[in-house]
């Protein structure tokens, strides 16, 4: 088993499917490894529960909804800006409006990105390009780099 | 000076009694003086009279002698005794009297001798005789001797009777001088006296008078008070109680005043007001004390109450008031205002659940619209080519449908967001601010020709980007509904204020608006043009009078169907 580069935490399957569809348009689907919810996406960030036999190292972006069941979007963001290991980890948010007070909470948390659902693939084109991240997203990555960041 | 009754009483017996004292004393010196000199003047009669007895003494022995001598009878001799023994006795008398006149008694050295010569003479020649040797008349005649002694006694004794009368005379004198004196002081004493009366008499009654007037104003001012006025003694009964205790309560003073003013109070408030009495007691006075008395039907009154002691006297005056019915006001203030917190909590609750729900709103509602867009986007790449033109009409409605309601539900988002923000007011250059946003609205206004008419307008209190908001919605409303005109004309102006508040408008001569729908143009979702004539979510305006409201102005329009619009916002000018 491979490591993706992109993690998406989204629990709508409509929008996974649309946003499989913008990245599959650039052929990055293969890339991404799809979550239902936060507890999820943390299980996968720190290899355990049914992802405890990923492979290890981390993923190049996280693509991150904000309203999600169990643990939310916010919650996941400020345990990965709280760890020292996994908060050099770009994270976007992806949101369906733009209501201010998540704009200013998840800035504040150290969020990378805010992109607005469905995602547009330019629309996140732009953002990880703002992020200086375009490579490391688009490009494959050398292995090693993955493992020296682990 | 004002000087009170008692002072002037006191004062008046006081000049009185000096008066009589300065009498009396007076009288009684003079009394004392005229019974001195009464007696010297019994005295001075007593040596006058002595001094002729002497006198007599002496010339009744001499007679005697005399006779004895020419006559031999034996019964001359009789007289010559007791008259040497009289004059020697008055002489020694003499002496005594006028012990207290050192003149006399000098006469009295030289009178002495001068009798005890003749009186021993006198007897030498009665032994002569009674030896026999009768004296020859000339012999008698010759002793001239006793004649000139005899007139030197009777000399003697004439100066000291002058010097007495001479004295008596000076005594009455000063006797009646001090007589009259003492008659001048007891009338001028008097007379004073009798002053002090008549003045006594006129001021104290005048005095009196406007205590008693005094009295009757405060005992009428007492009968008169709507307060509750009253005495209390320390005993804790009532002494004396105005009528507005019966008007207030229903007691007679009587029925008040017969047992200990605590049965009248409300057993709950017995042991603030015993506290608050002996704290009066004490000395201190009270003000806005508050308790509850008792009225003859059984209710209670409220009474405020403002006391103060008369240590000395053993009372309380105090002073109540009826606050019965601002204590029930209070009360229903006190009510009102729970039920007002209560509202405010509910409204804010409600306020809560409303920001909740719109939070949701735009996550929940916006994201079937979401998928659906974003799924006929897929469709229309996928299937595009080979679906009929019907079909394609179809995919491309729905798309704008999805579309529209994203637009309704972030309008009605930023609406109810707008109606949220905290406001931010700051001085504004209203004309400036029309002309910034003018400048965004020409892609709205693109290949248009529109002529704007900017008045001069003045800087305002608002806060800056919602007055933006205001703006952008009035002017690009206006923009719409005049594309209809070749030669579009807005018109941004001020009117002359109105109660303190300035009023703007944008006038258009577009499509207008039939004025019996007037009211419904600041409805939210409210519109006079069906879509397909002029698109919009109907929520422009809404958010204009929202906006202007929240800054204390209002909004209104006027319009005629194909006739043109105007649009009206007022704000405060203090604001």
């Amino acid at each position: 088993m491979k490591l993706k580069r992109i993690l998406l935490a989204e629990d709508n399957p409509k929008d996974v499917e649309l946003s499989m569809a913008a990245l599959e348009e650039h052929n990055l689907a293969n890339e991404v490894v799809a979550v239902r919810n936060g507890a999820e996406a943390l299980d996968y960030l720190y290899r355990r529960g049914s992802f405890a036999s990923r492979p290890e190292g981390i993923p190049a972006v996280v693509l991150l909804d904000l309203k999600m069941p169990k643990v939310d979007g916010m919650e996941v963001l400020r345990q990965i800006k709280g760890d020292e290991r996994l908060k050099v980890i770009p994270i976007v948010i992806l949101t369906s409006s733009r209501e201010e007070q998540d704009l200013v909470r998840s800035y504040k948390l150290g969020v990378n990105a805010y992109v607005v659902k469905p995602i547009d693939f330019q629309q996140l084109i732009d953002a990880v390009k703002q992020l200086g991240l375009f490579w490391a997203v688009l490009n494959e990555p050398p292995v090693q780099t993955l493992k020296q960041a682990a | 000076m004002k000087w009170s009754i008692e002072q002037k009483i006191r004062v008046g017996f006081g000049l009185g009694l000096a008066c009589l004292l300065v009498i009396g004393a007076v009288s009684y010196r003079s009394a004392t003086r005229f019974t001195e000199t009464f007696r010297g003047v019994e005295q001075t009669d007593l040596v006058l009279d002595e001094l002729n007895q002497t006198l007599v003494a002496i010339l009744n022995a001499e007679t005697g002698e005399r006779g004895y001598a020419l006559t031999g009878n034996p019964l001359y001799l009789e007289a010559i005794e007791p008259g040497s023994a009289i004059a020697r006795k008055k002489l020694k008398a003499l002496r005594k009297l006028t012990l207290d006149n050192p003149v006399q008694q000098q006469r009295l050295d030289i009178l002495e001798p001068l009798i005890a010569t003749k009186l021993e003479f006198i007897s030498r020649l009665i032994e002569r005789r009674k030896n026999g040797i009768v004296e020859p008349v000339a012999r008698t005649i010759a002793m001239g001797d006793a004649k000139k002694m005899m007139d030197e006694i009777r000399t003697r004794i004439d100066e000291m009777e002058q010097t007495e009368r001479e004295l008596l005379e000076g005594r009455s004198r000063k006797t009646k001088a001090e007589a009259r004196q003492t008659m001048n002081v007891v009338l001028l004493g008097s007379l004073v006296a009798v002053l002090f009366v008549v003045l006594a008499s006129l001021i104290v009654p005048n005095d009196f008078r406007k205590r008693r007037r005094a009295e009757d104003e405060r005992d009428r001012f007492f009968t008169l008070s709507l307060d509750m006025l009253c005495i209390a003694g320390f005993d804790g009964y009532f002494k004396r109680v105005n009528p507005a205790w019966e008007r207030v309560l229903g007691f007679t003073p009587e029925e008040l005043m017969r047992e200990p003013y605590s049965g009248f109070i409300h057993p709950d408030d017995l042991e603030a007001t015993t506290a608050v009495a002996s704290k009066i007691a004490a000395g201190a006075e009270v003000i806005s004390f508050e308790n509850r008395y008792r009225c003859k039907d059984g209710s209670y009154r409220w009474l405020l109450w403002s006391a103060a002691p008369l240590v000395e006297a053993q009372v309380i005056y105090a002073a109540a008031r009826d606050i019965t019915e601002r204590k029930q006001v209070d009360a229903r203030i006190e009510k009102l205002n729970n039920e007002l917190k209560e509202h405010a909590g509910q409204l804010e609750a409600a306020n809560n659940e409303l920001e909740a729900f719109s939070y949701s709103v735009s996550h929940d509602l916006r994201a079937p619209l979401r998928h659906m867009g974003g799924f006929l986007e897929l469709l229309q790449k996928k299937a595009g080519p080979v679906l009929d033109e019907p079909s394609q009409r179809y995919v491309k409605l729905i798309s704008e449908s999805a579309r529209e309601m994203g637009a309704l539900i972030d309008d009605l988002l930023a609406f109810s967001r707008m109606s949220r923000a905290e406001m931010r007011a700051a001085s504004v250059d209203l004309r400036r601010l029309v002309e910034e946003t003018i400048k965004d609205l020409e892609p709205e206004a693109a290949g248009r020709e529109i002529d704007w008419k900017i008045a001069p307008l003045p800087e305002v209190q608002a806060d800056p980007s919602l007055l933006r908001q205001v703006l952008v919605n009035l002017l690009s409303n206006s923009i719409k509904y005049s594309r209809t005109r070749d030669h579009a004309e807005i018109e941004i102006g001020c009117q002359p204020e109105e109660n303190g508040q300035r009023v703007f408008f944008v006038r258009d001569n577009g499509v207008g608006f039939d004025m019996q729908y007037a009211g419904k143009l600041f409805g939210v979702f409210q519109r006079l043009h069906d879509s397909s004539e002029f698109e919009g979510t109907g929520i422009g305006l809404a958010t204009v009078q929202r906006i202007v409201g929240r800054h204390g102005g209002r909004t209104w329009a006027e319009g005629v169907v194909d006739g043109g619009a105007t649009f009206y916002f007022s704000l405060p000018k203090a604001a």
